[in-house]
């Protein structure tokens, strides 16, 4: 019985702890620095280069960072 | 101390003991709930959503991938004298390669270059960007050396941009066009890279500077899209010289003392499309031979002696290089091609007399930078690009499809369809923006994801008024004509209905800017038929659009004159704005840019909140640090999302 309650406590406390420290990290490194460093993928293309003016038609933006842009160098 | 004795007695008998054991096993049974907030995918500061529900990161993570994992590498310029190259990739920095297949050196980062030039004598480059203010680009010079960028210009005026500049031959200075879309007027400009002068001379309209000689510049003055003028302007008279008065012509450029320019619609021109040259000095326009079987010249280039001719010819998106010997002004034979396959090309240059450089990229292929030698006929890869596990073999390749629409034009586009269809796949249309620009099948990576997890069919298109079909096509939507684009999209629906691998029961409609405005009308007049809309950064009202101070004549060419009542009137009838009582309650994702000095900020906001009064599901995402083509990991994740839901919901729809 001793023995049982033993470990249910360090079951217990591991989840616990472990859990704790999950979400920490999680806040701070974990899954959000996964996100902080993949591309985001979204890339439409226009070539606007020669029929174009500029203003009228120019997308092409840089995403955040590590992100893709719609921007494809014409001329 | 005691955190040690309490820790210990957690695991005694005493009564303190079982509290503790109470509160662990509360927040045992908690801890799923608690942990469940380290799943969302957070809002970006500067965001503000309305309609969203919180996005899980679980179910978009597989949206995303390291960036490692890909290399995608696009030339910007080349250094001929020391056989070099400026090359950018997925992030828009400015790296240089010193030599097939070395590692890019990083340059420049987190700038937004619409142009880079290399010096002659390869020290040095100069570029645009709008990074400090949305759509005013400013000019910038940038010594290898010192490795440090340097502002050259000052925009004083209240709506001014460098859009335009070209190297004096000796690299000495810099012409650039300073255009003031407040005055609608352009000055000529130049840069000795410490001090700026104007010319005096009186441009209207929108100008750009297209190449320069020892003393002449070759202007391009855009009045229409179909009607591109050059002019030579001349320094030392101050004088101003049309190259042709009628003719589109697209490209210009000198070549010692002629000017070259393509030219459509010109009385001079039997064929679609001819390229003419002419001498500065004695004028007398000769029209160089070549082959019938080009289609739409997209670039020409003459090799450093003159020897050989480059010229790009692209097909429904599909670039084609051909490479010709000349001999006394004439063309005397074709080399045999080179690139097999279909691709697109960008911005190839010549690095010497038999060598030029290219990038070559398509839907399933990143891009990627070769070059190839006339003489030695050999092929050499300066990047290699990388392909993410992931994003290996989910689609088909893409293919060209064509349909008729009401009048019997034909219109094209390219469809990207998974590699495995259960059953019938739901189908998202892009509309790209513009209307003036050509969606060719680039490497993109979204179509992929959509097509892998969400098994969509991704269509693109090129409705009237795109370019790379000629002016005739590019002006078919003109003014009055703009529903004929709308009408297009019908007929595209119509051609799904027909397909027994694509579900005509579950159509979505995707468009930015411009194209925003076809999906959104699109959905009004199709409101059966097209069940869910994405608009990103959109035109909404043209009306709204031509009521702002920069709108010149380019735009009033393509949307008509504001002033014109009756047709602003019937524009009104194809935008949902004031007329929501016909929109058929389609879910919308809509998103806005608060810089965003493109489109009327209004007209986005009153179609959202009259879509919102009547109940219609709407999805926006407002922010309040970007402008017009803004996008983000989380934009990209509430589409996919939205998507999803929207493919799920007919799903059910269907088997009820």
């Amino acid at each position: 019985m001793k023995k049982m309650k033993s470990v249910l406590c360090i079951a217990l406390l591991s989840t616990i702890l472990v859990g704790n420290v999950f979400a920490g990290d999680t806040a701070g490194s974990g899954l959000l620095g996964f996100f902080d460093n993949v591309i985001n993928a979204v890339i439409s293309l226009v070539a606007p280069a020669d029929s174009c003016e500029t203003r009228q038609c120019q997308t092409c933006r840089p995403r955040e960072d590590g992100g893709s842009g719609n921007c494809r160098p014409t001329r | 101390m005691l955190y040690v004795k309490r820790k210990t007695k957690v695991c005694g008998k005493n009564a303190a003991s079982q509290y503790l054991g109470w509160l662990l096993l509360i927040l045992f049974l908690a801890s799923p709930v608690l942990s469940q907030d380290t799943d969302v995918f957070p809002v970006p500061d500067g965001y503000q959503i309305e309609g969203i529900p919180q996005i899980r990161k679980s179910e978009v993570e597989n949206m995303f991938y390291d960036p490692a994992s890909i290399r995608s590498n696009l030339i910007w310029d080349a250094d001929r004298r020391n056989q070099r190259l400026l090359v950018t990739d997925e992030t828009n920095s400015v790296y240089l390669l010193s030599s097939p297949l070395s590692k890019p050196d990083k340059l420049l980062e987190k700038i937004v270059p619409n142009t880079v030039k290399t010096r002659p004598d390869g020290g040095s480059f100069a570029y645009t960007s709008d990074h400090e203010d949305e759509d005013n680009y400013q000019l910038y010079f940038y010594d290898l050396k010192e490795r440090t960028p340097k502002r050259l210009t000052t925009l004083t005026g209240k709506d001014e941009s460098i859009e335009s500049f070209v190297w004096s031959r000796d690299g000495d200075s810099l012409f650039y066009s300073k255009v003031d879309y407040d005055s609608k007027t352009s000055k000529v400009c130049r840069n000795d890279l410490t001090a700026e002068t104007c010319y005096q001379i009186d441009l209207k309209g929108i100008w750009n500077v297209v190449d320069s000689n020892k003393d002449g510049i070759l202007l391009k003055h855009w009045k229409a899209s179909s009607s591109q003028l050059l002019y030579i302007y001349k320094i030392q008279s101050n004088k101003l010289t049309p190259v042709e008065e009628k003719a589109n012509s697209r490209k210009g450029f000198l070549v010692d003392d002629r000017v070259f320019w393509t030219a459509e619609g010109s009385d001079l021109c039997a064929k679609k499309q001819c390229i003419f040259s002419s001498s500065l000095k004695s004028g007398g326009p000769k029209e160089l031979n070549l082959p019938a079987n080009l289609v739409n010249i997209d670039d020409v280039k003459f090799s450093p002696s003159g020897n050989y001719l480059l010229i790009q010819d692209s097909i429904n998106g599909i670039d084609n290089l051909r490479i010709f010997r000349v001999k006394r002004d004439k063309v005397v034979e074709e080399i045999p091609r080179f690139i097999s396959g279909s691709f697109v090309i960008w911005n190839i240059r010549w690095l010497s007399d038999t060598e030029l450089a290219y990038t070559l990229e398509n839907n399933g292929k990143p891009a990627a930078i070769q070059s190839f030698n006339i003489a030695s006929k050999r092929i050499t890869d300066w990047t290699k690009e990388l392909l993410p596990a992931q994003l290996e073999g989910k689609v088909q390749s893409p293919e060209v499809i064509r349909w008729k629409s009401f009048d019997q034009h034909e219109i094209t586009g390219y469809i990207v369809r998974p590699k495995v269809v259960v059953k019938k796949s739901p189908v998202l249309i892009f509309i790209h923006g513009g209307p003036q620009i050509l969606d060719k099948p680039v490497f993109n990576s979204f179509d992929i994801r959509l097509a892998s997890n969400l098994g969509l069919t991704t269509i693109h298109t090129n409705i009237r008024g795109s370019s790379g079909f000629g002016d005739e096509f590019m002006d078919a939507d003109n003014k009055e004509k703009r529903g004929d684009a709308i009408k297009d999209v019908q007929s595209l629906l119509d051609w799904i209905g027909t397909q027994p691998d694509l579900d005509a029961g579950r159509i979505f409609i995707r468009g930015e800017s411009y194209g925003g405005y076809v999906a959104l009308s699109s959905a009004l007049q199709e409101p059966r038929r097209i069940k869910a809309v994405v608009a990103e950064y959109p035109l909404v009202s043209i009306r709204g659009f031509l009521s702002q101070s920069w709108i010149d004549e380019f735009a009033r060419n393509e949307y008509g004159d504001p002033k014109d009542e009756n047709l602003m009137a019937r524009l009104d009838q194809l935008s949902p704005l004031n007329n929501v009582g016909r929109w058929n309650n389609a879910p919308l994702l809509l998103t806005r840019g608060k810089q965003d000095s493109r489109n009327p900020e209004k007209d986005v906001t009153d179609l959202k909140t009259q879509l919102q009064k009547k109940g219609s599901e709407v999805w926006y995402i407002y922010s309040t640090k970007d402008g017009h083509g803004f996008g983000s990991k989380y934009v990209a994740a509430a589409m996919y999302i939205f998507l999803k839901q929207q493919i799920k919901k007919e799903n059910q729809g269907e088997t009820k």
